[in-house]
């Protein structure tokens, strides 16, 4: 059957001298020292192809990975971006009480204080819980860290760092509608 | 002497000395790569720089090969000295996986089907875990979500077609695998438990390929569970297992929940267990070879599992992937119309590929009570399949055993032949 391996074997170069035995072949040949019978196997060859290969699965994992990360993304959500929108009816917050609606890509609480209608995000700014209208102390308050604003989103006492963002509401007919400040 | 499993080859067919291994090289190379060498026997390997002749009276004339042994000059890098130091119980459990080997010979390429198999199901845990991030498995959302997946999501088409083709993929390479098993006679002994539990894993790739069908809740996917539930009915008790498989009397929302679980819950707990004990018992018990083959050298060599063997099996497996790749690209499989349960079957309906023998047997048994008949021989042959094994003494004996072959020839024109007909008659 034809040589199967290690084509540069000393045997099979029939290496002078010593001569290496018939059975053993391999990069360290029988009775020869490594570093001698090292001699003739071509690390420069072999490291190009190692980095070839290895070069090429790069480029293979990379191509295969990248549809999966994009894919894992998830699509971004797109809101509408109108200047003012009907939100729900006027019924749905009656006297001494506020209700949360969604304007747009905000989450506006709408504050009913005997008629006038007042809107601030209803987003803490503190860590993002939404407040609720306290009728009792007249104020918005958050329940997670305390955090109280009074009815226009100007800050009164808390950890939160910023006012509210204000916007504007208004009653037409029986609707509400929501208009950015 | 490659067998790992020594008890099984006491009292089966006589050792012999291996022909026309140089014997000198077994003196030269002390830590050669055969280190779990039965005393007797092969000693009659040293001492032969003399060709040996073999039954057949082949001459085979001494050949100088390379010893090669992988971990001849392998170290130890920090973090697997880091590991050994710690886990040294686990030392020779690793110096035990090293010494497995796999025969080479004029057969040994339908080796690499069985990872094939594997590679193909890792591909299915993979796309199916991503598609389960955005897929909703209800009756109102599942058919939306499907086709959100595939028109809005990044390359979602792409893990959609390679979800549904490597499907198909696996169980070719399982069906493959599993004849050319059946016909190298590797369920002999002592291997009779890598057949049963390659069987037991063969039903649940099926029931994988047939639970997953209906979630893009598509008029395909509805109508193809549909009537694949409704054959069973006529078996004894089958009409309450088909309840409790769709969750009722009719396919319905109910039906997409249990497939659902089943195809991510149950089945996939199952199939992992059974692989396990699969894997663990090639390794345990080694890779055969066919009958007859060691005693008339017709084995070229035997090359290591860990690394050689599984490099090239990822040659088989980057093939394998470029294929699926491209048949997810090229032909990709349809979105379809939302199922609707009042619609009637759309014309030409079939199962996949992969039942259509038992679906043109039970066509071809059109007579009164032929169902029966047919789901009765299905079973039959199933468990007769099943038991080869245990039946095949000739080849337990390491005989040549032509009457299992032609069973094999028989079951295999079988299915084939069936499923030719299926697709003459209904297309692709």
């Amino acid at each position: 059957m034809a040589q199967q391996g290690n084509f540069k074997s000393p045997s099979r170069l029939g290496a002078l001298g010593e001569g290496a035995s018939l059975s053993s072949s391999g990069p360290v040949s029988g009775g020869k020292p490594r570093e001698q019978g090292l001699k003739e196997v071509d690390f420069e060859r072999r490291s190009f192809l190692g980095k070839v290969v290895g070069g090429i699965g790069a480029a293979v994992a990379i191509s295969t990975l990248y549809p999966v990360i994009k894919y894992i993304i998830p699509p971004v959500k797109q809101f509408s971006n109108k200047s003012e929108m009907v939100v729900g009816k006027a019924a749905e917050v009656p006297a001494k009480s506020g209700k949360i609606f969604q304007f747009n890509k905000d989450k506006v609480i709408v504050v009913n204080d005997n008629g006038k209608l007042t809107a601030c995000s209803a987003v803490c700014t503190h860590l993002g819980c939404l407040v609720h209208w306290d009728n009792a102390q007249n104020i918005l308050s958050c329940p997670c860290h305390g955090a109280k604003y009074n009815q226009t989103g100007e800050i009164i006492s808390g950890p939160q760092p910023l006012p509210l963002p204000v916007f504007k509401a208004r009653v037409e007919g029986e609707n509400i509608i929501i208009s950015k400040a | 002497m490659a067998e790992n499993n020594q008890n099984a080859m006491a009292g089966s067919a006589p050792a012999k000395p291996k022909p026309a291994v140089p014997g000198a090289a077994k003196q030269a190379a002390p830590g050669a790569a055969k280190p779990a060498v039965p005393g007797a026997a092969k000693q009659a390997a040293s001492g032969a720089a003399k060709p040996a002749v073999s039954n057949s009276g082949v001459y085979k004339p001494p050949v100088e090969r390379a010893d090669t042994d992988p971990y001849k000059d392998s170290r130890i890098s920090s973090l697997g000295a880091w590991f050994q130091e710690r886990f040294y119980v686990m030392l020779p459990v690793i110096d035990y996986l090293k010494k497995k080997e796999v025969p080479r010979h004029r057969l040994s390429f339908w080796y690499y089907f069985g990872g094939l198999t594997l590679f193909f199901f890792m591909i299915q845990i993979i796309t199916g875990l991503l598609l389960m991030q955005y897929y909703k498995p209800t009756e109102a959302e599942a058919f939306a979500s499907f086709v959100f997946i595939q028109r809005e999501i990044s390359f979602g088409w792409l893990i959609r077609q390679i979800h549904a083709w490597s499907a198909n993929l696996m169980v070719l390479m399982a069906f493959i695998h599993m004849f050319s098993t059946f016909f190298m006679k590797s369920y002999r002994k002592p291997r009779e438990l890598m057949w049963v539990s390659g069987f037991v894993l063969l039903v649940l790739s099926l029931g994988f390929g047939f639970t997953g069908y209906l979630l893009p809740w598509n008029e395909l996917a509805f109508f193809a569970t549909q009537v694949g539930t409704e054959t069973p009915k006529v078996a004894p008790g089958g009409a309450f297992l088909v309840n409790i498989l769709r969750g009722g009397e009719e396919v319905s929302g109910e039906t997409l929940t249990r497939m659902f679980s089943l195809h991510v819950v149950l089945l996939p707990g199952l199939l992992l267990l059974v692989l396990s004990a699969h894997l663990l018992l090639v390794q345990v018990l080694g890779t055969s070879a066919p009958i007859g083959y060691k005693e008339s050298g017709m084995i070229k060599g035997y090359e290591k599992f860990f690394p050689t063997f599984l490099a090239k099996d990822a040659i088989g497996w980057i093939i394998g992937f470029v294929l699926l790749v491209y048949l997810a690209a090229v032909f990709p499989w349809e979105i379809g119309v939302k199922a609707n349960a009042l619609n009637p079957a759309p014309m030409g309906i079939k199962p996949e590929w992969y039942f259509w023998a038992q679906f043109q047997l039970l066509k071809d048994l059109k007579f009164e009570g032929g169902e029966l008949v047919a789901i009765a021989l299905i079973t039959v042959g199933a468990v007769v399949w099943l038991l080869v094994p245990f039946i095949d003494f000739k080849a337990s004996r390491e005989e040549k055993s032509p009457i299992f072959t032609m069973l094999g020839l028989v079951v295999l024109a079988f299915l084939l032949i069936n499923t030719w007909r299926v697709l003459a008659e209904y297309g692709w």
